[in-house]
């Protein structure tokens, strides 16, 4: 029998994040043990009259075809991949864990190799949402495999995973726009906001907003969701941050990861375990040691860091700052191969203050 | 990997798809089949080309079938076209959960989920693309077929020549039996199909006979045509149940004239029987006259795709015919009903009797 929580989830990716109707073809996008929450979201827009299509690859074809293709297989991108692009303006892609260790043994230029022939799909992917022909949303969905990269049971991960999503709620969908509207008033009293000084034990970090545009996340492409965001201007952060939530990058984690900026770019850096990740990572490209992102953690259903970056940046009480690639629409101007969210958590002793005046106290919203 | 997946994987790749250097080959799988999924990805690398797997959630069908608006459910899906228009091989692993998964949806709707999977389909068929349908051993086929989940297991393996000491030729092997018995029908004008509860005459004179050896369905075996249009008379009784869009019927009686079925009788199932061949024009007529020549399935196991291929057996479907044997009926229907000639039943070939009990006389075959 479906779980009553997944009709009200599929009701919400289709009503709240992707606004389906008749005249909508959704393409839903799901590994194997996503499928319970691909099959609920499938039935929900089927009954609003939409045309529904699945693509469930199993985890292996990955694997397999970089363990066992030759450079020529590996780089290719399917004709009808890329046509598939052009023919759905909803898109759903359910993000259910699995093994995070599945391509362990596999050389990282052969799967950097793989990811750059599915450029084209992306660019395609990406002038067609610049364009707003099209709406997407990213679902998580609880499995054991997730529950055991979060360190938790089964059952206690799925129930920690359905409350992040605000499905206990009698009205999940007005909870969200509840949380929208919180989030209206938060950008409100950022939005002319010159400077943002976070302070918390081992940071004292300046960032300069002056002018940006704040974005609202409320379940529209992501969820679980919960954060306001800008993209702050090149050359403008000074100061020491520790992030104490560990972070989780390419089966790697990295924790107490500590960035020193000066003039906005990262000058020093060091890290409790994972150091040589780090280190590796800001030497990516010149935009790896800029920041492209800073972020404000709204979810209060979201109260503990579980390893999973979708989760963990989200939790109120947090803040987080992105290494690299920033948002165009929103400003931002720096660019890079890398996307790194790192998180700081404020509930005990940290603080966030706008222009000096009182933002955040201990994980709490002054406004 | 299994040695049951690794075998079957090189039967798809080698045999019935032909896969070569280069081409881009689909593999369709339902979710139990992910085994031989991963064996025919493996084979389909090693012979150099690009596989691409896309599983279907078990449910996905019944989903389907119960909510999409009508008109949605009748059109082909926009994924599977996008595919289709560009493959040069497609494989489908057929792996049922639950083979009732449409056997309460009302019959136009199971119908038209039906419909709007073969105008997908016949995208694949107006191109020159290696297809085929592979069934894969599950638990509800099984139970289906009265068997244990091994059991049918086994007799999937024997359907499918995986006992041989190498299937691949033994595929080629039945194929020349079956060009050997086309060149004696190809000299036949009309049918006589005689046994309990049948008396049919089928003419099929001119028209082209197809050997169907592991191409495009596994297991496979069976030699067909298309009938002419005009010139079925008599009786048929099919004894075996069989299943359309998802609806069975059972004992169907179906009376001809001209060509056309006048008189339909079922002992269930036959409301449907009756809505299916109301459906279009082309609906009463036969589209396809065939024999079974698969000696390795020989219990009904009420599947059709099986069922078809019992050798001993032939079946005709309703609806369209098969451009390639000249049969030009026209249908979205192509039902296969099959009738069982191995207890009594006679086959005469313009008078001459060439089949008693499901067994070729020697001299004909």
């Amino acid at each position: 029998m479906t779980d009553p929580r997944l009709v009200r989830y599929a009701q919400l990716i289709c009503e709240h994040s992707l606004h389906i109707d008749a005249s909508h073809r959704l393409h839903i996008s799901t590994p194997p043990d996503g499928a319970p929450l691909a099959l609920a979201a499938a039935r929900e827009a089927w009954r609003r009259g939409a045309r529904v299509s699945v693509g469930m690859a199993p985890e292996w074809a990955r694997g397999d075809r970089l363990r066992f293709g030759s450079d020529a297989q590996v780089a290719y991108l399917d004709p009808a991949e890329l046509e598939s692009a052009e023919r759905f303006d909803r898109l759903l892609f359910v993000w259910a864990p699995g093994n995070t260790a599945e391509r362990a043994g596999v050389a990282s230029e052969r799967d950097a190799a793989l990811a750059r022939a599915r450029a084209p799909w992306m660019a395609r992917h990406d002038e067609r949402e610049a364009a707003g022909e099209l709406l997407w949303v990213g679902a998580a969905y609880p499995t054991a495999l997730g529950a055991q990269a979060a360190r938790m049971g089964t059952h206690a991960w799925e129930q920690f995973v359905y409350a992040a999503l605000l499905l206990d709620e009698a009205d999940p969908i007005g909870a969200w726009r509840t949380l929208g509207e919180r989030h209206k008033r938060l950008v409100a009293r950022l939005t002319g906001v010159r400077e943002l000084r976070v302070t918390a034990t081992g940071t004292d970090l300046r960032v300069n907003v002056e002018g940006r545009a704040w974005e609202s996340c409320a379940g529209e492409a992501n969820l679980p969701d919960g954060e306001v965001f800008c993209c702050p201007p090149q050359g403008g952060v000074e100061g020491e941050i520790l992030f104490d939530v560990p972070s989780l990058q390419s089966g790697r984690t990295c924790s107490d990861v500590r960035l020193r900026f000066d003039a906005g770019v990262v000058v020093d850096a060091s890290a409790a375990i994972g150091e040589d990740v780090l280190l590796a990572r800001l030497d990516t490209d010149d935009g790896a040691r800029r920041v492209g992102e800073f972020a404000i953690g709204t979810n209060d259903m979201i109260t503990r860091a579980v390893g999973a970056t979708l989760f963990d940046e989200k939790i109120g009480g947090t803040c987080h700052l992105a290494l690299g690639r920033s948002f165009p629409f929103l400003g931002g101007e720096n660019t890079s191969a890398i996307h790194w969210d790192l998180i700081r958590d404020l509930r005990s002793g940290g603080r966030i203050d706008a222009d000096g005046e009182p933002l955040v106290v201990e994980g709490k919203l002054v406004a | 990997m299994d040695p049951f997946d690794d075998l079957y994987a090189r039967v798809i790749v080698e045999h019935a798809l032909a896969v070569r250097a280069g081409q881009s080959v689909l593999v369709e799988a339902g979710e139990a089949a992910e085994p031989l999924a991963r064996a025919v990805h493996r084979r389909v690398l090693e012979a150099g080309a690009h596989p691409s797997v896309q599983m279907l959630p078990d449910g996905w069908v019944e989903a389907k079938a119960e909510c999409a608006a009508a008109e949605v459910l009748g059109e082909a899906d926009p994924l599977k076209l996008a595919w289709y228009e560009r493959v040069d091989c497609r494989v489908t692993l057929l792996a049922l959960a639950n083979v009732e998964q449409l056997a309460h949806v009302d019959p136009a709707r199971a119908a038209a989920s039906e419909t709007g999977r073969l105008r997908a389909v016949h995208v694949l068929l107006e191109r020159d693309v290696a297809w085929c349908g592979a069934q894969y051993p599950t638990v509800a086929y099984a139970q289906a077929a009265g068997l244990s989940l091994d059991g049918y297991r086994e007799l999937l393996g024997r359907a499918l020549k995986l006992d041989q000491p190498d299937p691949v030729v033994a595929w080629r092997t039945q194929g020349e039996l079956q060009d050997r018995l086309i060149s004696r029908l190809e000299k036949v004008d009309e049918l006589r199909i005689v046994g309990e509860g049948t008396d049919l005459r089928v003419r099929v004179g001119g028209r082209r006979w197809i050997s169907a050896c592991g191409r495009h369905n596994l297991p496979d075996g069976e030699v067909f045509t298309g009938p002419h249009e005009d010139a079925t008379e008599g009786i048929v009784t099919f004894a075996m149940p069989s299943a359309w869009g998802g609806q069975r019927v059972e004992g169907a009686r179906l009376r001809f004239e001209a060509g056309r079925c006048v008189e339909t009788e079922a002992t269930s199932g036959g409301a449907f029987l009756n809505a299916a061949l109301d459906s279009d024009a082309g609906a009463r007529t036969l589209g396809e006259f065939a024999f079974g020549l698969n000696e390795a399935i020989l219990a009904p196991t009420f599947d059709t795709l099986l069922d078809e291929k019992i050798g001993g057996t032939v079946h005709m479907a309703l609806g369209s015919a098969y451009a390639v044997t000249g049969g030009t009926n026209q249908s979205a229907l192509h039902w296969d009903l099959v009738c069982d000639l191995r207890d009594g039943g006679e086959v005469y070939a313009d008078g001459k009797l060439i089949q008693r009990n499901g067994r070729f006389l020697d001299d004909f075959a």
